[in-house]
């Protein structure tokens, strides 16, 4: 059997490491898991048409999230969603006990902005230094900062 | 000890992503860009090509005499360009048949990228300069029909523009940039407006740029000059920056 060519191994490695990662971080931006989905799923395929020239001795995760956020701020995805003003089709919300779960954080995490969800998620859960994570959101460490203070407010307050 | 409701909230997030299902195999582009990377089908097709066009080379030099005119392919041409600074092999991409390779509207998705290098007020409006730049490595074509918006950073769009013919189609070499001015004015927000305030391009053939924001806290909108009455944003053609 012929072996994968160290790019494509790389680009396995880097599904199997991080989707997760790539999923949840989308489904911070979104608030929707159909369209987190659809957002990791579209995140690696840029990857993958990439992967011939991307430095694979750095990690990919940076390059995927950015990747992630550029995808997840067209406007063209945020207007279709508004206007039909449902949540996406998921595919992987099979399960009820899940199902309701989000369905219960999600209206919590509505009152939001996508920036003030991810930069939360980022540094509370996903455990990015402020400077980490506003890379990856295109911003600065401190308006990063207002942005988490914000949102714990609003979370406190709603 | 008691956890605040923020933290509280988080955890039920935490949670619940965690219930994704991970798919059972990575995505893999389909069709012709999927198969010309490393490894798939477009190499071997390639490399098939470079033999059906080196025998038929030799074969024609061996019938005729020296100094005929060599053949070249008619529709495609293989060129084998170097490999990428990472641990991957050389990639053979096939390319148009043309001396260099014609700039692509198509590319123009993943490279190119805006920022608002400015914002100006005049008389009742907002006329913010955006420049576009190409930070892929060949020339792009700037799709010449766009339409302007402004949107907040909730994804609100505050102002919706009109298609707009943006003038014949500018085309940026690697590292190169263009320039435009986009006016808005009579933006009456319903809504609490969210941080960063900034222009959405879209393009004809279905993508969008988010223009970078001035800074990434701004929520500065034009003057609503008349409640009740649509907000207006207008692009001017894209010029090439100097």
């Amino acid at each position: 059997m012929a072996l994968a060519e160290p790019a494509e191994l790389a680009y396995e490695r880097a599904f199997a490491d991080h989707w997760t990662d790539v999923f949840r971080f989308a489904l911070a931006w979104t608030n929707d898991w159909g369209a987190a989905e659809d957002l990791a799923q579209e995140a690696y395929l840029r990857l993958w048409d990439h992967r011939g020239r991307l430095d694979w001795t750095r990690p990919p995760l940076p390059w995927l999230l950015v990747t992630t956020r550029r995808l997840a701020t067209d406007r063209f995805r945020r207007l279709r969603r508004a206007v039909s003003g449902a949540e996406s089709t998921a595919t992987t919300l099979s399960d009820e006990a899940t199902r309701a779960r989000w369905l219960d954080v999600r209206a919590a995490m509505a009152v939001l902005s996508p920036l003030e969800r991810s930069a939360l998620v980022m540094t509370a859960l996903e455990g990015l230094t402020y400077d980490e994570a506003a890379k990856v959101l295109g911003t600065t460490a401190g308006a990063l900062r207002a942005a988490v203070s914000r949102a714990r407010t609003k979370l406190e307050t709603a | 000890m008691n956890r605040s409701p923020s933290d509280r909230i988080l955890e039920e997030w935490d949670v619940a992503a965690r219930g994704v299902v991970q798919p059972a195999e990575a995505p893999r582009r389909r069709g012709l860009v999927g198969l010309a990377g490393p490894g798939g089908l477009v190499p071997l097709l390639a490399t098939a090509v470079v033999v059906a066009v080196a025998v038929t080379w030799l074969g024609s030099r061996a019938g005729v005499d020296v100094g005929t005119a060599s053949p070249t392919p008619t529709t495609s041409e293989v060129a084998v360009v170097p490999g990428s600074p990472s641990p991957g092999p050389s990639e053979v991409v096939v390319v148009p048949a043309s001396p260099s390779p014609a700039p692509s509207e198509a590319s123009c998705e993943t490279d190119l990228r805006a920022a608002i290098t400015s914002w100006e007020g005049a008389a009742g409006s907002r006329i913010a300069t955006v420049n576009l730049t190409n930070e892929g490595s060949r020339a792009c074509v700037v799709p010449q029909v766009a339409r302007p918006s402004l949107v907040d950073g909730s994804g609100v769009g505050l102002a919706i523009g009109e298609w707009t013919a943006t003038g014949a189609g500018v085309e940026l070499a690697p590292g190169e940039r263009a320039t435009t001015l986009v006016q808005v004015s009579n933006v009456c927000p319903t809504t609490e407006v969210v941080a960063p305030v900034t222009i959405q391009l879209d393009f004809k053939d279905g993508f969008g740029l988010a223009v970078k924001p001035l800074t990434p806290t701004d929520t500065t909108v034009p003057p609503c000059n008349g409640p009740g009455q649509p907000a207006s944003i207008e692009m001017h053609p894209w010029e090439p920056a100097r």
